[in-house]
């Protein structure tokens, strides 16, 4: 009996968003609408759909929730990350930075030493 | 164009709060401080470690060379990291003249799956049409969550995941993203959109824990 009734819902609901364009088109116009303002016949289309639809208005209320973390991402994975630039790397770099406050430009320094070059 | 180094203040003394009007000068500190993540920063964007250390010394160079501009208006971590950022910007422009068949075929299958649909056409096949995600918001505040998405996000195909950094953690405005990757609008808006799909899905099974297919496990 559930099934009955979930398998009629199920039709039901998609009987109706179909006055709309199918799902797969309407989750790229979600998507696109992140880049580009949509036009008004678009986005009516689109509330009309995700008012009827519950499978695209989860997922939508997702995509949301996927924007707004990936914000975040950048700091949080970095915050977290056991990836760290080798120390060698670093001392590299350092020596290049030391080198350059001395002699802008030539990427050697005043006092000859040879770790100064670009190798 | 030369700048007159400025000593540095003894360590320990002044604030270490970055935004300061006047910033002392010292360039290690930036390694010190700021090098695993500007590292870290690259090495999502390159995914090659070598070539990571060689963005973030070039970055850290530029940033010697024209400290003077900077004003203090934002952290010294932010003003770093936008250095690097355009240098990254500046060899993608080089490098990405090409785009690459397989960069708009990634996902295509699993999407034309998501909406295989014998009735309705193009409609949520029913067995992956998008759960409910219990408490959603909470993820955020999770080390773990976090941990996944990022986990997630090294799944996409490089040059797929690129664009999407620089659209949704760079918040790069899609024209300037097409015009540094010399890609079409319409191309940029597919592989966001099945990065969006992959990631969502990723996420789904990794930290919401729907029923993955084999493939889908981070």
């Amino acid at each position: 009996m559930n099934g009955l009734v979930k398998w009629l819902k199920w039709r039901g609901i998609v009987c109706l968003t179909a006055l709309t364009p199918p799902c797969r088109q309407i989750m790229q116009l979600a998507s696109r609408s992140y880049e580009q303002p949509l036009s008004t016949v678009t986005r009516l289309q689109l509330r009309v759909h995700l008012g009827l639809c519950g499978a695209c208005e989860r997922y939508l209320r997702q995509l949301e929730l996927l924007h707004e973390a990936s914000g975040g991402l950048a700091e949080q994975a970095a915050a977290m990350s056991s990836t760290k630039m080798a120390a060698d790397a670093k001392e590299r770099i350092k020596q290049r930075l030391r080198c350059e406050r001395v002699a802008p430009g030539t990427g050697t320094d005043n006092h000859g030493e040879d770790t100064c070059g670009d190798s | 164009m030369t700048v007159k180094p400025r000593h540095s203040a003894p360590p320990g003394t002044g604030p270490v709060e970055a935004p300061s009007p006047v910033p002392r000068l010292d360039p290690e500190r930036w390694v010190d401080d700021h090098g695993d993540y500007l590292f870290h920063f690259a090495l999502s964007r390159l995914r090659d470690p070598a070539r990571a250390e060689d963005f973030v010394q070039e970055a850290l160079l530029a940033a010697l060379k024209c400290h003077d501009r900077f004003e203090g208006r934002s952290t010294e971590r932010s003003w770093l990291t936008g250095i690097l950022k355009n240098k990254l910007l500046d060899h993608f422009r080089k490098a990405g003249r090409e785009t690459v068949f397989t960069d708009l075929e990634f996902f295509a299958d699993e999407e034309a799956q998501m909406f295989e649909n014998q009735a309705f056409p193009d409609h949520w096949n029913v067995a992956a049409a998008p759960s409910e995600w219990t408490d959603a918001g909470g993820a955020l505040d999770s080390e773990e969550f976090w941990r996944v998405f990022h986990g997630c996000s090294r799944k996409l195909p490089e040059r797929v995941a690129r664009v999407f950094l620089l659209r949704e953690v760079d918040d790069l405005p899609s024209d300037e993203i097409c015009a540094v990757l010399n890609i079409s609008p319409n191309n940029l808006w597919v592989m966001l959109h099945r990065a969006r799909l992959a990631l969502r899905r990723c996420l789904e099974v990794n930290w919401f824990g729907a029923q993955p297919s084999p493939e889908d496990t981070v």
